[in-house]
């Protein structure tokens, strides 16, 4: 009996050993999105004209932007760093506090970086598949990466009147714009999926990959299609 | 004389090499830019119904890709052991729920302008050709696209397609092989879920 924990079912994917309890909490999270996140998404899609959206997502990426940046640097990236930095320069002036994307206009694209990204490119393995309580797909690598920049995060080392206040409004706002973002995929997703768990998780890995290797294809990553494999 | 022609044999040595592959991603390109524009055209075009779309779809598709080629990849390890009729009956189904997958993805796109940026080659007879679609409905931006292209028989086949980071038919293979292993090595559970997912499919056999 004790033993029985310990084989490995030859039904389960290689990355996804914890995949019976990953789909409880996958199960959960449906249930949650469709009775909850869902609805208040789709409201506040509707309540909120499309330019209030877009100012309140290019505040909270401005907000994310030191973030990005030190992953910049500690991946070795420098001609990133310095369009980060730009970007943040810019926008928090001229662009009032990041609610403007001025640095776009100026021909700054923005990008995304995090420490699971810089882990990995450090060359730290994913680990096992997680589906997280209300935060979805991940893995034991980005887990660690999230949970490193939620505790050395410049809001955690300062004080300030309403601090938790907005803490919980980015959060939520935060949640609500990227579920608003992904309706329309969502919908994509549930019309062609033919098993919701393993597409998602499918989807994940390979986001993750693409987001690692900045959109550059790895040639030697590709799969064989004339070898069986 | 003899040291013209030793140094002609030298140069032609070393530059076959070199402008075969060149030659084959090129056949890529060339392949990806007259055919793709065609698939978006059908797509777009707003006097055709969604029935004859769909015919014309099918048509216009099946001479872009390989999809035997494709429903044998996401087989992955299941592949080598199907038998010639449990494959056939595979790759029926698969067809019909491949086609309304690439048709679903490929409509966000319509009278788009599609531009190759670049081409890099994996091997001979397999590049990857990166796109840039751009226009139409997608107004002021632009979204890269890539096309993986596979000489097979002679003849250049698109038998993957990336969209937004994600590897379409990499991404059918860990659906289909999923719930082949769920169910013990069992082709035929693919084919019946597949088949649960069209209006018009039956499985026999």
């Amino acid at each position: 009996m004790a033993l029985a924990g310990c084989v490995h079912p030859p039904w389960r994917a290689k990355s996804d050993p914890l995949e019976p309890m990953n789909r409880a909490v996958f199960a959960f999270n449906t249930v949650a999105d469709k009775t909850v996140l869902k609805p208040i998404a789709k409201t506040y899609q509707t309540i909120t004209p499309k330019p209030a959206r877009k100012g309140v997502r290019n505040f909270l990426d401005n907000l994310q932007s030191p973030v990005v940046f030190v992953n910049d640097v500690l991946q070795g990236k420098p001609k990133r760093a310095a369009k980060t930095l730009a970007r943040f320069a810019i926008n928090t002036t001229v662009g009032v506090g990041g609610i403007l994307d001025v640095a776009k206009a100026a021909g700054i694209e923005k990008h995304y970086e995090d420490l699971g990204q810089t882990l990995a490119h450090h060359g730290v393995p994913s680990g096992p598949y997680l589906v997280l309580p209300l935060f979805g797909p991940s893995n034991v690598r980005d887990l660690a990466g999230l949970g490193t920049e939620l505790a050395v995060s410049p809001l955690s080392f300062t004080r300030f009147k309403g601090k938790q206040t907005f803490g919980r409004v980015r959060l939520a706002l935060n949640t609500m714009d990227r579920r608003v973002e992904t309706l329309q995929e969502m919908k994509t997703i549930r019309k062609n999926t033919l098993d919701e768990y393993v597409s998602i998780r499918s989807y994940y890995q390979q986001l993750r990959k693409d987001a690692i290797a900045d959109g550059v294809v790895d040639m030697d990553e590709l799969p064989d299609f004339d070898l069986i494999e | 004389m003899t040291i013209k022609r030793k140094i002609l044999a030298a140069i032609l040595a070393l530059a076959l090499p070199l402008a075969s592959p060149v030659l084959a991603s090129e056949q890529a390109v060339t392949f990806v830019q007259n055919n793709v524009s065609k698939v978006l055209q059908v797509l777009s075009d707003p006097a055709l119904g969604d029935v004859q779309k769909g015919k014309l779809f099918s048509e216009v598709i099946t001479q872009v890709t390989d999809v035997d080629v494709i429903a044998r990849f996401v087989l992955g390890q299941y592949a080598a052991t199907a038998s010639t009729p449990e494959f056939e009956r595979f790759a029926r189904v698969f067809r019909g729920y491949a086609l309304g997958v690439y048709q679903s993805e490929l409509s966000r796109f319509g009278n788009e302008v599609l531009e190759v940026q670049s081409v890099q080659e994996r091997k001979p007879g397999d590049s990857v050709v990166l796109t840039r679609i751009s226009g139409g409905a997608l107004s002021k931006k632009s979204r890269d696209v890539k096309w993986r292209v596979i000489t097979i028989k002679g003849t250049p086949r698109v038998v993957d397609i990336e969209i937004s980071g994600v590897w379409l038919s990499q991404h059918q293979r860990a659906e289909i092989t999923g719930i082949i292993t769920k169910n013990g090595g069992q082709i035929s559970a693919a084919t019946k879920m597949l088949c649960s997912q069209s209006k018009t499919c039956t499985v026999t056999g």
